[in-house]
């Protein structure tokens, strides 16, 4: 068999910007490199020495996607540190915040990124075209979720509404009586995309992951949890670096992770799925059962169906939370606790919407950061994306070039890569420059 | 806003805390405050249903956004004319990442959602700072009193074809649209 090289010089509908190269002779896959050439963007070292309660604003900033996410794993990291529990209004706040978040994310992913995919068009144009009436539908479905996130915390993008002992303000009543008013439609909306959904057509690949993700005692998890695996691991959010390792490839600014002693893993919807399917709501579950989909799910091509589950149970979610909420916005309850912080370790682990996003800082005598670092879902995927391409290749390597270069390309939006999220944390050391030397 | 042809809207596009980015919202503060106008004037973020829905059930829109081309200079105005959908055809290349989704695709999507697409105009102005900031460079500072005085003045928005000091008029003479980036958008 003749050598045989797939490149794709820059990814397409991805967040940010990546490369792949794929070197395979027939079934014999030789090089795999998902080669993420954005520059990195050094967010651990803006962190260090600035106030702990600076973290939820300034690592909001690493994604205008997903940025409830980040403000959600610093200010869990930095109350468990402070030891502060918050009251209940304050986890109604913030799991609908939450569900915002997962809902725009995850429509625009399927949407705008991942199905057109399904049906060969270039972009949500061309899909736009064949399927007009979904494509307005889902657009409704992400406003709605761009206008929770905004009722809720500030603003659409990069929110400002989160601080360390809770919220600024409780947000306005009408606002959230106008979210209530809208649910019902577009939880209807939601269902009748699952339906549309359901119809793609999924290529057959399935390989055996070990899922990761959180657990919570009653809840599908968003804010909280256990870090849990399809196979045995089961421990605290403080124990994060004990299991899993982060380290650098050559061919990628950004780290790579995986289990210590073992290797990849898959974190982000089809993981929460297929180990929280109890945490369901029963509407939920049994949509799923109806559509095929069932515990135990290892096509990363389903993902696309789990993420439009995962829309439906937020958006029932957030009705429940906003209801809850209301009350106490009618009651004008104070929104936010005294925190007073402490020196030591704080680690905060939460479910962003393409899986975990862990934090850990040190905190100094004085309040400040002294260390910073943070782990996105889209690292932690990667060893586990590049994996997929070779199995990919090696099965379908008798595909026309081209066709077999869009199920590769395929392949990555499974993951709804955010590249941009993981292009942060490479070390740089700096030496004075010596006079008279060059070069080094 | 002021209401007198409904079927005739001026939209500015721009974030107002990114420098020259504001351009389009401002051109709508400025109009609103010189009072009565001809058009519906309107606000916008580059967001794909707001738009649809500021298209549909007009005859004809003009777009004011800021812009930055390799090929132009600050202060360049660029005018586009959309008469009809398939002008938009191969006009705006899918970005590569959502991070730059602009105006153009935004177009596009709403003309493959939109049973009668309205005539639509694009004032591109070339801008200098895009920092953050609140405060236009001088040069679109000069731009925005041409453009509000111009529109102040007209009643049709046909007539923006004859808005002076524009560098360039698609279709008249097309320009290298291929290095227009969207400005304004972050990941």
């Amino acid at each position: 068999m003749s050598r045989q090289t797939i490149h794709v010089n820059y990814l397409a509908r991805v967040e940010g910007e990546g490369e792949l190269l794929i070197d395979y002779a027939g079934p014999k896959v030789e090089k795999v490199h998902l080669k993420i050439f954005e520059p990195p963007r050094f967010f651990e070292g803006f962190l260090l020495g600035r106030d702990a309660a600076e973290a939820i604003d300034i690592t909001s900033r690493i994604c205008g996607i997903c940025p409830v996410a980040y403000q959600m794993s610093a200010a869990h990291a930095l109350e468990g540190l402070a030891g502060l529990r918050l009251p209940h209004a304050h986890h109604q706040f913030r799991r609908a915040l939450y569900c915002g978040e997962w809902i725009e994310s995850h429509v625009l992913h399927i949407l705008m990124l991942h199905a057109p995919d399904f049906w060969r068009c270039h972009d949500v144009v061309e899909l736009a075209e064949k399927f007009p009436d979904y494509v307005t539908e889902g657009l409704r479905l992400k406003r709605f979720g761009n206008r929770l996130v905004g009722a809720l915390a500030g603003r659409e993008i990069h929110p400002i509404n989160v601080k360390l002992g809770g919220c600024y303000s409780w947000p306005l009543l009408e606002d959230l009586q106008s979210l209530l008013a809208e649910i019902d439609d577009v939880h209807a909306i939601a269902e009748r995309l699952l339906e549309w959904i359901a119809t793609f057509q999924f290529a057959e690949l399935e390989r055996d992951y070990e899922f990761v993700s959180l657990r919570h005692p009653d809840e599908y998890p968003m804010n909280a949890g256990r870090i849990i695996s399809s196979q045995g691991i089961d421990c605290g959010v403080e124990e994060f670096e004990n299991v899993f390792e982060e380290y650098q490839v050559p061919h990628s600014n950004a780290l790579q992770c995986r289990i210590k002693g073992r290797g990849s893993y898959l974190c982000g919807p089809l993981a929460r799925f297929n180990l929280n399917f109890d945490r369901l709501s029963r509407h939920c579950q049994d949509l799923a059962t109806d559509l095929g989909l069932e515990v135990g799910c290892r096509n990363p091509f389903k993902s696309i169906v789990v993420r439009m589950i995962e829309v439906i149970y937020a958006i029932e979610q957030t009705k429940i939370m906003l209801e809850q909420l209301i009350p106490v916005v009618k009651q004008d309850r104070q929104p936010c606790m005294a925190v007073e912080m402490k020196p030591g370790d704080a680690f905060g682990c939460t479910e962003a919407p393409r899986g975990l996003l862990f934090h850990h800082y040190k905190i100094d005598q004085h309040g400040k950061i002294a260390f910073a670092k943070i782990v996105p879902p889209t690292s932690q995927n990667q060893l586990s994306i590049e994996e997929d391409l070779g199995c990919l290749v090696a099965k379908e390597f008798s595909r026309p070039a081209d066709e077999l270069t869009k199920l590769c390309e395929q392949s990555i939006r499974n993951y709804d890569p955010c590249i941009s999220c993981a292009t942060h944390f490479l070390k740089v050391s700096f030496r004075p420059r010596v006079e008279g030397v060059s070069g080094g | 806003m002021v209401a007198r042809n409904t079927h005739q809207r001026v939209i500015g596009i721009g974030n107002i805390w990114c420098g020259d980015d504001a351009f389009g919202p401002r051109v709508i503060d400025a109009l609103l405050a010189n009072g009565a106008l001809a058009f519906e004037v309107y606000k916008a973020r580059s967001e794909a249903l707001e738009l649809l829905e500021l298209l549909n059930g007009s005859l004809r829109v003009l777009i004011i956004d800021a812009m930055f081309s390799d090929d132009h200079e600050a202060g360049d105005m660029v005018l586009f004319k959309f008469a009809e959908k398939h002008e938009l055809d191969g006009f705006a290349s899918t970005s590569h990442s959502t991070h730059g989704f602009g105006v153009f695709q935004l177009l596009r999507l709403c003309a493959a959602l939109m049973d009668t697409f309205p005539s639509v105009y694009v004032l591109g102005v070339q801008g200098k700072d895009f920092s953050a900031g609140q405060s236009l460079s001088s040069k679109l500072e000069q731009c925005l009193s041409i453009v509000v005085n111009f529109l102040s003045q007209i009643e049709e928005l046909d007539e923006c074809m004859n808005m002076p000091c524009l560098k360039t008029c698609w279709p008249k003479s097309r320009i290298s649209q291929s290095s227009i980036k969207p400005q304004g958008f972050e990941a």
